[in-house]
């Protein structure tokens, strides 16, 4: 079980709240990662940072923000 | 004619000695009574015991005087015996001025009879003859003062006055000498056989014998293992030694290096070796060991992954709209859905952080195939 020290930069990535991008500071890692957190993670403690961002342990999450249209250049 | 018992002093009988019983009387009173009370002779030694008589009579008679100067040469001890006509009670004060002690014994038929009172030489002493035996006059006293310090030689301390918290020792074989107190926490402290104490501190190297056991605070050892470490064996004894497993230790002196530890119970720890450069540190099942990375190693890795799991590779597309994931670039798995190489997506976002193995890029008009690259969860 890895041990999280920090979570940062929490957001929704999807309308239903179950994907959640952020920062992940790990104990054993020295800098901050992004960090994809999911109640699906098949790693404990992926779904421990999801739980735990959706309880506010790290503060609120960023609400869900839906994808401008891409602007495409035409030739 | 008669006498009296005692002090051989002659009787008148009723109505005799007419005319010269005055005479009598007065002998009786100035010679006989007086030296019985207050008379003094001198008994003379010339090396030999000497014996005493006490007549009918009331002219002088030495045994009949109250004081007994001895005087002359003893010799070495003598006998002053009290002898014929001398069993009567009578007390004495004899003063021993000889150069030995003198022994003062009744002397009946021809031997010494009843106690005796030996009196030492240069000494006076009172000595009562109960007619039997010859005994102390005085053997209590209700009080008594002496006007200087009695000596230890008589059984005094020969001295007069004390310091509080003095105490006596013997200074020499006829003498006591005081010992003064000092600070607080000091103890007495032999000097050694004939030699005086004193006080002082207890020297722990020097004073003390035998092992401060752990009930009163030491350790019950006298000597260690070197480099080894005082643990408990009980809840009330120490050793010495290699701290073991159970007392928190390795049970081992030394380490290999770079070896891996393997617990063992509360048996001393066992380690495994590198082995072969590149080898893995694998378990059998039942412990670890260096082993070669062999295919089966990998492929058993590999097998027990699920999809999504830290190590899964993945061809996945990048939601980014702008610009490139380079090759060995991380990103959030929420970034990330399965896709193939036509650009199609399919699932739900990963989970985790992901390198990027290939390349992707977001912009919208290199297309959505541009997007998709393959991928590796690495957190």
């Amino acid at each position: 079980m890895k041990t999280v020290d920090d979570v940062k930069d929490m957001r929704y990535t999807t309308e239903s709240g179950d994907s959640i991008d952020c920062m992940v500071k790990f104990a054993d890692i020295s800098d901050y990662v992004p960090f994809g957190a999911t109640p699906y993670d098949p790693e404990d403690y992926g779904r421990q940072i999801y739980t735990d961002c959706r309880n506010g342990v790290y503060g609120p999450v960023a609400p869900y923000t839906p994808p401008g249209i891409p602007v495409v250049e035409i030739t | 004619m008669a006498y009296s018992t005692n002090l051989k002093i002659e009787l008148i009988d009723t109505g005799a000695q007419a005319g010269t019983w005055g005479t009598t009387t007065n002998t009786n009173l100035g010679t006989a009574l007086e030296q019985a009370i207050v008379g003094s002779v001198n008994i003379a030694f010339s090396s030999a015991d000497v014996t005493l008589t006490l007549n009918n009579s009331n002219a002088a008679q030495d045994a009949r005087a109250l004081r007994l100067n001895l005087t002359g040469t003893s010799g070495g001890a003598r006998n002053l015996y009290l002898g014929s006509g001398c069993q009567i009670n009578k007390l004495y004060i004899v003063n021993n001025g000889l150069a030995d002690a003198v022994t003062v014994q009744n002397y009946i038929t021809g031997s010494p009879s009843g106690t005796s009172v030996s009196v030492p030489a240069g000494k006076t002493m009172l000595v009562y003859n109960t007619s039997a035996n010859i005994v102390d006059a005085v053997t209590h006293l209700t009080s008594l003062t002496l006007g200087s310090a009695l000596a230890a030689t008589s059984g005094g301390t020969g001295n007069s006055s004390y310091t509080v918290g003095d105490i006596l020792y013997a200074s020499t074989t006829t003498a006591l000498s005081t010992l003064a107190g000092v600070a607080t926490g000091n103890a007495l402290i032999s000097g050694g056989v004939g030699a005086a104490p004193s006080y002082g501190k207890i020297g722990l190297t020097t004073h003390v014998n035998g092992t401060l056991p752990s009930a009163n605070g030491g350790t019950g050892l006298t000597s260690f293992t070197s480099g080894g470490a005082v643990y408990a064996t009980s809840t009330s004894a120490l050793t010495t030694g290699t701290l073991p497993v159970a007392s928190g230790g390795t049970g081992q002196t030394t380490l290999t290096a770079n070896n891996v530890l393997l617990g063992n119970g509360t048996s001393a720890i066992q380690s495994v070796a590198p082995g072969t450069s590149g080898n893995l540190l694998t378990s059998n099942g039942t412990t670890w060991q260096s082993t070669a990375l062999t295919a089966t190693t990998v492929s058993n890795a590999y097998a027990g992954l699920t999809a999504g799991n830290v190590g899964t590779v993945m061809m996945g597309k990048w939601s980014g709209t702008s610009g490139t994931i380079a090759f060995g670039d991380t990103v959030s798995g929420s970034a990330l859905t399965p896709a193939n190489a036509a650009g199609d997506s399919s699932g739900s976002a990963q989970s985790g952080t992901w390198r990027c193995l290939g390349f992707a890029d977001g912009d919208a008009k290199s297309g959505q195939d541009a997007k998709v690259t393959l991928w590796i969860r690495t957190i």
